[in-house]
């Protein structure tokens, strides 16, 4: 894991790309500081903290978008796969090179809070911090997903835009659930949808026609069923799942001064299911 | 030692590798041969656990590759198709990477990076960077790489392909150099090559096994036609008349010119039946000098062409 980690923050910099990353989210940062606290006079950093995540979700794929995508293209992969080294080694060391130069980056942008600190601003010490901490456990989630999204292509650029596409639904599908009808029929008709959904995909993944089609039945007689004996189920629900997997929308507890563990817990979870992902993700191209 | 027994692997409904089973003993050279997408990658492959097969298993020692992975591959140096090179790292940067991954205790590395440099002649390139190679160097980076940690076997999937001549013969020999103290597979659909180094062929298409055997053993085995080669001075006509009727000849035919006033003749005959001496004493009694007279032995493409022949009539 050592020498797939150092290989890589090493890659970082020795191409273009981690510099080009550390820029990036430095003009991002720089720009809100900017504007809200040296130009406004806000003395409250976590305005900058909450507000920079829109357009971080632009930069955070730079970091990822090369990391197995890369090495599919030029199939260095055959290097690392054939060597006395695990699958999960392999990932991991890749995550938590990424992970440094998003570290070293957020690490790089301390001085800005210090700076109004220096000013004779009364910086609220615990808001900031709980939103640095906000903002960097959404760092992690972001990585992994990448991560997973550059493991399913051989083309970094493809990687780039689709990761960029993902993280921009995340931040807009809170939104999107106020947008949508919560009535009842439109529920369970979209529920009915993302059934034949899954098993269109349990059955491309299995390919068995009889247990795909069980899944699907028992699925929809449960919808239905709930949909006669206890409807309350389905009141507000798409608003609230799309609340739910809603990345950007947790952030928000956090820079008001909201500090619940259960988010933290959100984030971590993410970022290792993701990591999980990956592996199988590598396994499975081994097996087909 | 090596052992595959019954490996098939199969895309959907397409068969890569079907039902393979062979061994390599240690010290030995075996050469894969076979067009291209015969599965000669594909056994590869499976060979150095980069994929798994759909049945039939690989021991390398005695070790599962798919059930002990990481103990299967300290024994494998692997060099693909295409090396698998950053080429933004320096030579030197390569290898110590290649040495970490086959966790070589980092005190070691500096003096096995001088050791591989040595053996596989990169010295002067060492602090270059790989994207500024020429093909042969960065082909020779590839193997020294599949040499880290010291590996028991090697694995070399057309190793000369896209090599000049001249690098081809270094390659040859560093190959050479390295049978004394190494299991190899190579892969080529080139049939010199694989007799060049080779001590075992197996031949291979759509994916199945058709022969085992040694270069020289696959040559007698399938020798069925003696061919001869001639290139006698004289009118054309006459000498080809003269050669038809020697008993034993069942064709003549005239390949080419390269002498003036001569003919180069292929003659083909019965089996194991030696005209030399009577073309001679032909030529000689009509005065038709013998510029050249030599058996043309079987290529490895011929034993190729024949053996997947039969198999597909």
């Amino acid at each position: 894991m050592k020498a797939v980690y150092l290989k890589e923050l090493r890659s970082y910099f020795t191409s273009t790309l981690g510099y080009i990353y550390i820029a990036m989210m430095l003009v991002i940062f720089g720009f809100y500081f900017f504007l809200y606290n040296l130009y406004a006079g806000y003395v409250d950093y976590s305005y900058v903290l909450s507000n920079v995540t829109t357009l971080i979700l632009f930069a955070m794929p730079v970091l990822t978008m090369r990391l197995f995508a890369d090495e599919l293209k030029s199939k260095t992969d055959q290097m690392l796969f054939t060597a006395p080294v695990s699958t999960a080694q392999i990932v991991l060391g890749k995550f938590f090179a990424a992970l440094t130069v998003f570290t070293i980056t957020v690490v790089l942008t301390i001085p800005q809070p210090l700076t109004i600190v220096g000013l004779g601003g009364k910086l609220p010490v615990p808001r900031v911090v709980g939103a640095y901490i906000a903002m960097y456990l959404m760092g992690i989630a972001f990585i992994s997903i990448g991560m997973f999204i550059s493991a399913c292509t051989n083309n970094p650029v493809v990687a780039l835009i689709v990761s960029i596409a993902v993280f921009l639904l995340t931040f807009i599908s809170a939104g999107l659930g106020d947008l949508l009808p919560s009535t009842i029929t439109f529920t369970v008709g979209l529920c009915i949808v993302l059934l034949a959904v899954l098993v269109w995909f349990l059955y491309r993944q299995i390919k068995d026609v009889y247990l795909s089609a069980t899944v699907g039945v028992l699925g929809l007689g449960g919808l239905i069923a709930l949909y006669f004996l206890k409807p309350s189920v389905y009141n507000g629900l798409v608003s609230k799942a799309l609340n739910w997997i809603s990345i950007t929308a947790r952030y928000s507890d956090f820079y008001s001064g909201i500090f619940t563990f259960a988010h933290i817990l959100f984030y971590v979870s993410l970022a290792i299911l993701f990591v999980f992902l990956t592996v199988q993700r590598i396994e499975k191209r081994r097996w087909s | 030692m090596i052992e595959v027994k019954n490996l098939t692997k199969r895309y959907g409904d397409h068969l890569a590798v079907d039902n393979s089973s062979f061994t390599v003993q240690d010290g030995e050279i075996v050469g894969f041969l076979g067009p291209n997408g015969a599965g000669k990658t594909t056994t590869m492959n499976m060979l150095t656990g980069y994929l798994s097969s759909t049945e039939g298993e690989i021991l390398i020692d005695g070790i599962d590759i798919l059930e002990d992975p990481v103990h299967a591959k300290m024994k494998i140096g692997y060099l693909p198709e295409v090396p698998p090179l950053y080429p933004e790292m320096t030579v030197q940067e390569y290898l110590q990477f290649a040495l970490a991954l086959k966790k070589v205790p980092a005190k070691n590395r500096k003096e096995q990076v001088e050791k591989l440099l040595k053996q596989t002649r990169i010295k002067d390139m060492q602090n270059r960077l790989i994207t500024n190679l020429s093909k042969g160097y960065k082909q020779r980076v590839g193997l020294a790489a599949a040499l880290a940690g010291d590996p028991d076997v090697l694995i070399l999937d057309e190793p000369t392909a896209g090599l000049d001549p001249k690098q081809i013969t270094e390659f040859r020999d560093l190959i050479r150099s390295l049978s004394t103290n190494h299991t190899i597979i190579i892969s080529s659909h080139i049939m010199q090559e694989i007799q060049a180094v080779c001590d075992k062929v197996i031949i291979i298409n759509h994916g199945r096994i058709i022969a085992i055997d040694t270069p020289e053993a696959l040559s007698q085995r399938i020798m069925r036609n003696n061919k001869l080669e001639l290139r006698i001075k004289g009118p054309r006509a006459e000498i080809v008349n003269g050669l038809k009727e020697i008993e034993g000849i069942t064709s003549v035919d005239i390949t080419r010119i390269r002498e003036e006033g001569s003919i180069d003749i292929q003659v083909e005959t019965e089996d194991e039946v030696d005209v030399r001496e009577q073309v001679f004493e032909m030529c000689s009694e009509k005065h038709f000098p013998i510029l050249l007279m030599s058996i043309s032995e079987m290529t490895l493409e011929d034993i190729f062409l024949q053996i997947t022949g039969e198999r597909e009539a």
